[in-house]
């Protein structure tokens, strides 16, 4: 019977061994492909709204729960509805994302130390005066909807803050292991998910917040996002 | 890494770009290759991660956070190579005997024979945590933060797919130990 200080030695031995050059075509074809190669925008950078309070005033109007309004900016009409590439036939992984999925309850500590693990400092936080969503403790509901029988029709998604809701909005599943959700639409955020049995790990891998601003808006938003999806697993409701 | 290189190649300079391509290739390639257990596949994926470097660049918030999010994109990569080669063939073609032998002989020659049809077991998800943490001897804070994910996840990531290679070790080292002693 090995060790556990056994595996591990040989794991990493074993690791060690094998290739590490890339070979010089692959980086010609990567080079060779640049100029055919788009750098995308940095939507981030370009937004610019005249004043920087405007996450906050959002927030006021959209909820009475201060850290729901990080969140429910994204509750700013963006016109037209429907978006492209929407599948008319449901695949395995749509109808596995579709219900009822709950976080157990996680404290302010938790979410702040998931903030923090996640490469955002005490700063960064300070700077967008970023508390945790829904107060001390708390828990997330996600109810994924399911098609409607008009496949052009968006399916919903809404974030529930303990009984609140914290966001609504739609969501389109890309691929196995990726959804976007936006508002009617736009679907402006990645996530990536995983399922396991009854358990459903997301983590948001890109955010193009169409109503943050640069700096103290667009970094609560990260935040929020962060503190949400990544502080806990969900699991399957009936 | 270079800062500076990274700010000019989200500028557009493709002449940074390059030379950020050439210091982060080798490492990428060779975490691809340890994730994917395929020469061909570990190349296309490198590949692919360095356009989208370059296609998304402009959007990395924080540049002193490039090795991270390279890192992220490479598993992303890895993933989408793994899936796409799952439709058309099964996942059974061990490595070519390329690589050095261990100072250990014959013993090591069996661990690797294990270890490989034990690794080939886990999930892409499970391969990348075991890979970033011992073999980039990333801290498991910083695993969860590259690819993504809760700490937590990482953790039991890790300690699934330690105890599976763990299993194959074990199982697969019985028979050979009743044959040695016939």
């Amino acid at each position: 019977m090995s060790t556990e200080r056994d595996v591990t030695r040989i794991v990493r031995s074993w690791l060690d061994e094998g290739v590490t050059q890339l070979p010089d075509r692959v980086l010609d074809a990567v080079l060779d492909q640049l100029p055919a190669t788009p750098q995308r925008r940095a939507d981030w950078l370009a937004r610019r709204f005249p004043r920087m309070n405007t996450f906050v005033r959002i927030a006021a109007a959209a909820a009475a729960v201060i850290l729901v309004a990080i969140v429910g900016i994204k509750l700013l009409p963006l016109g037209g509805v429907g978006g492209p590439g929407v599948s008319p036939t449901p695949t395995a992984s749509e109808t596995a994302l579709v219900g009822r999925w709950v976080t157990p309850d996680v404290t302010c500590e938790q979410q702040k130390a998931t903030v923090l693990a996640a490469g955002y400092t005490a700063e960064q936080m300070a700077l967008s005066e970023w508390t945790c969503p829904g107060g001390t403790t708390n828990h997330y509901t996600i109810i994924f909807g399911g098609p409607a029988a008009d496949p052009n029709v968006p399916k919903t998604l809404v974030l529930y803050e303990r009984s609140a809701v914290g966001w609504s909005g739609v969501y389109r599943v890309v691929d196995a292991s990726t959804f976007e959700a936006g508002d009617s639409g736009t679907y402006y955020i990645t996530y990536h998910f995983a399922i396991s049995g009854n358990r459903l790990t997301i983590d948001m891998v890109r955010d193009d917040c169409p109503s943050c601003t640069p700096g103290a808006s667009l970094l609560g938003e990260l935040m929020a996002q962060t503190a949400i999806y990544e502080t806990s697993s969900f699991t399957r409701q009936p | 890494m270079d800062t500076e290189l990274v700010v000019r190649a989200q500028r557009g300079d493709e002449g940074a770009f390059a030379s950020l391509a050439v210091a982060v290739g080798d490492r990428l390639h060779a975490v691809a290759h340890r994730i994917l257990r395929d020469t061909a596949l570990a190349e296309d994926a490198t590949q692919q991660a360095l356009l989208t470097v370059w296609r998304d660049l402009p959007q990395l918030r924080d540049p002193a956070r490039f090795d991270a999010w390279s890192y992220r994109l490479l598993v992303r990569a890895c993933y989408a190579e793994a899936r796409r080669t799952r439709r058309w063939a099964p996942n059974l073609r061990l490595l070519p005997a390329d690589e050095p032998m261990g100072a250990d002989g014959t013993g090591l020659v069996i661990d690797r024979d294990q270890l490989e049809r034990g690794f080939r077991r886990l999930s892409m998800e499970h391969r990348a945590v075991v890979v970033l943490h011992h073999y980039l001897d990333l801290p498991l804070s910083e695993v969860a933060d590259t690819l993504g994910v809760p700490l937590g996840t990482v953790r039991s990531r890790l300690h699934h797919a330690m105890r599976g290679l763990r299993a194959a070790l074990d199982a697969d080292a019985r028979p050979t130990r009743r044959e040695g002693s016939l």
